[in-house]
């Protein structure tokens, strides 16, 4: 099992009548909300969080993008992971990812992940995502041609990787006469990479047919079983290999407190609820704008966002809520592994509005009590 | 009742319905499923011989991958009214239909009699004018319309179908207005449209500010004329006053 230390960097004072004020954290929630002086103090708390997590043996720490919101304050991922590349010293950095379709230039993400890359010595997992449907309105990017770009861009990325340069790129919607990408990456063939999906048919095909790592976030474990069977199905079917737990992961929030479940959760609630009804205020048209999937896959959202509305937020967890005490939560993590067959578990311990002191109370706690009885030698659980 | 039928044109099968007798006339239609056979539709066809195509990516298809733009609109329809032997049809398109007329105008205005737009897209807002891509689907029907139903589409409680149709509708819209809302090169191309345009706008109209349809019209050199009671789309609003404007500006052609 591998295990990731993964961060949103959420803003911790959203308005708490921002449903009604502003309907949305993401777009169009006012700029002038955001203090800057607070906003120095987080980053270095987070910052530091991910830090302490190389420092205690995880295997990697992910950092992500997101726009013009106060759910996750990364538009630039490569800049968090610039910053954690001088400060950590064996964990892996993932960069989940970076949504090299909202770029007008690709190459940009092939010149920046392979200085990282350089720069690591070879310790950055390249994540690449479309951006979620929020993004395409803070960009005023046309959504329905956001797969198409997101695919033309891997390629071109690929390439500038792995192939001799200088050589033209004339693709539908990426147009150089020179790419020659300077620095080249330290790792070989390219740094890996990883996708995280909210499950389109099309890119399970895509990850599988790659053999990228298919990481999902607060994704139930029904539905995760689903796509990860999906996934599994296309490599054996399709591409004739079977997919091992090393390409599976999802996220989970984490939270560990010594005297057990009930102290736990009435520790944590009120950053879940900070989370779902603050972070989360996210209205169906921002996240799925016009076009942004397929017309079966939006009717599938339409379902889950029911789904949701009735269970009052998303699924911050996939199988057992891994909160309780040391002993409960290392169970029950092992156990979800074992349910939906993932390799990888990417442990989300700061949560919402939650300060710093607590975070770092329960990560200590997870590596002195809990890391260490974990199996993490055996790729499968 | 139309009868419906199918084209085969370069760029793709196209829907279209006709009925009546008389003149020919080509409606381009809105947005929103207001794409079928409806009230303002029988009201031309009392005198007009009515072309109703169904835009691509319309009315229950996905959006076309060869959508690009307005001008593969403007050709498709160029290519459709010489398919079909339209022979110099006046030209009648609402909002999004409205655009695609004007610029259909510019290009080949020997092809037309004349050209009635109802609240078209296309031109520069003087301000920014509300985003009908990032609200809920209702909002956006009651941004265009001050009639239609903004229930029905609501995914999470009205018809799941039409809420669906509708968002495929806007992904194709977005195709051509989601990155810029209107096409800067309108304003300095209007002068090669060589026919006669009338131009109208609803007095309720919640998309475009009052003064933008008027401007619209001066930039064409066209006529313009309210709408009483009418929001944005005044083919949905107030049929009957669109279809007598339409059969006045048609009598004044033929003078």
């Amino acid at each position: 099992m591998e295990l990731h230390a993964f961060h949103l960097m959420p803003y911790p004072k959203i308005d708490p009548d921002i449903r009604e004020k502003y309907k949305s954290a993401w777009v169009v929630y006012p700029n002038s909300e955001y203090d800057p002086e607070l906003g120095h103090q987080l980053y270095n708390e987070y910052l530091d969080q991910l830090v302490f997590a190389d420092t205690i043996g995880f295997d990697a720490i992910v950092v992500n993008e997101h726009h013009q919101n106060a759910y996750g304050l990364m538009p630039s991922p490569n800049i968090m992971a610039a910053a954690l590349i001088s400060r950590t010293e064996q964990a892996k950095i993932a960069i989940l990812g970076n949504g090299i379709a909202l770029r007008d230039n690709p190459l940009r993400v092939a010149e920046e992940v392979a200085m990282l890359d350089v720069m690591s010595n070879g310790r950055i997992i390249s994540g690449f995502v479309r951006g979620i449907g929020a993004e395409y309105h803070s960009m005023s990017l046309d959504p329905t041609r956001s797969k198409a770009r997101f695919f033309e861009a891997h390629d071109l990325i690929l390439k500038a990787w792995t192939e001799p340069g200088p050589f033209e790129w004339d693709g539908e919607h990426f147009h150089f006469r020179y790419v020659n990408v300077w620095p080249r990456p330290i790792q070989k063939p390219h740094p890996p990479i990883m996708v995280p999906s909210q499950g389109s048919a099309e890119t399970l095909r895509w990850g599988a047919e790659h053999r990228y790592p298919l990481v999902c976030t607060f994704v139930p474990m029904d539905r995760l079983k689903q796509f990860y069977d999906a996934y599994r199905q296309y490599a054996s079917e399709d591409y004739g290999y079977e997919a091992g737990p090393e390409q599976f992961g999802f996220t989970s929030i984490i939270y560990v407190h010594p005297d057990g479940e009930e102290a736990a959760w009435r520790e944590l609630q009120p950053h879940i609820d900070y989370f779902r009804e603050r972070c989360f205020t996210l209205p169906l048209p921002t996240f799925f704008p016009p076009g942004y999937t397929a017309r079966e896959s939006y009717k599938t959202r339409v379902e889950i966002a029911r789904e949701l509305a009735a269970s009052g937020g998303p699924t911050l967890t996939a199988g057992e809520a891994l909160v309780g005490s040391p002993e409960q939560v290392g169970e029950r993590l092992e156990r979800n592994m074992a349910e939906c067959g993932a390799g990888i578990l990417m442990a989300q311990f700061q949560v919402g509005d939650m300060p710093h002191d607590k975070v770092m109370r329960s990560m200590e706690l997870f590596a002195s009590d809990v890391m260490p009885y974990l199996n993490r030698d055996k790729a499968s659980v | 009742m139309p009868e419906i039928s199918t084209v085969e044109l370069p760029s793709q099968s196209t829907r279209v319905q006709t009925g009546g007798s008389g003149p020919p006339l080509l409606f381009l239609h809105s947005e929103a499923n207001t794409s079928k056979w409806g009230e303002f539709h029988d009201l031309l066809a009392a005198d007009f011989s009515v072309t109703a195509p169904v835009h691509p990516g319309f009315g229950g298809e996905d959006t076309p991958d060869w959508l690009e733009d307005i001008s593969d609109l403007v050709f498709h329809y160029v290519d459709l009214i010489e398919a079909l032997g339209l022979d110099q049809p006046l030209v009648v398109g609402s909002s999004l239909g409205g655009w695609i007329a004007a610029d259909l105008a510019i290009h080949r205005s020997d092809l037309i009699s004349g050209a009635v737009l109802a609240g078209p897209l296309g031109l520069r807002p003087a301000n920014p004018i509300p985003d009908i891509f990032i609200m809920e689907l209702g909002d956006a029907v009651g941004h265009l319309s001050n009639t239609l139903d903004q229930t029905q589409v609501n995914p999470m409680t009205g018809d799941a179908e039409l809420a669906t149709q509708m968002w495929v509708e806007l992904a194709t819209q977005a195709r051509v207005m989601w990155e810029r809302g209107y096409d800067p090169r309108l304003t300095r191309r209007a002068h090669h449209a060589h026919c006669p345009m009338l131009v109208l706008a609803g007095d309720r109209d919640r998309l475009l500010p009052p003064d933008h349809a008027p401007r619209f019209a001066e930039v064409f050199g066209a006529t313009f004329e309210t709408v009483p009671d009418s929001g944005h789309l005044v083919n949905i609003d107030a049929p009957g006053a669109l279809a007598d404007a339409v059969r006045r500006f048609h009598a004044s052609l033929e003078v």
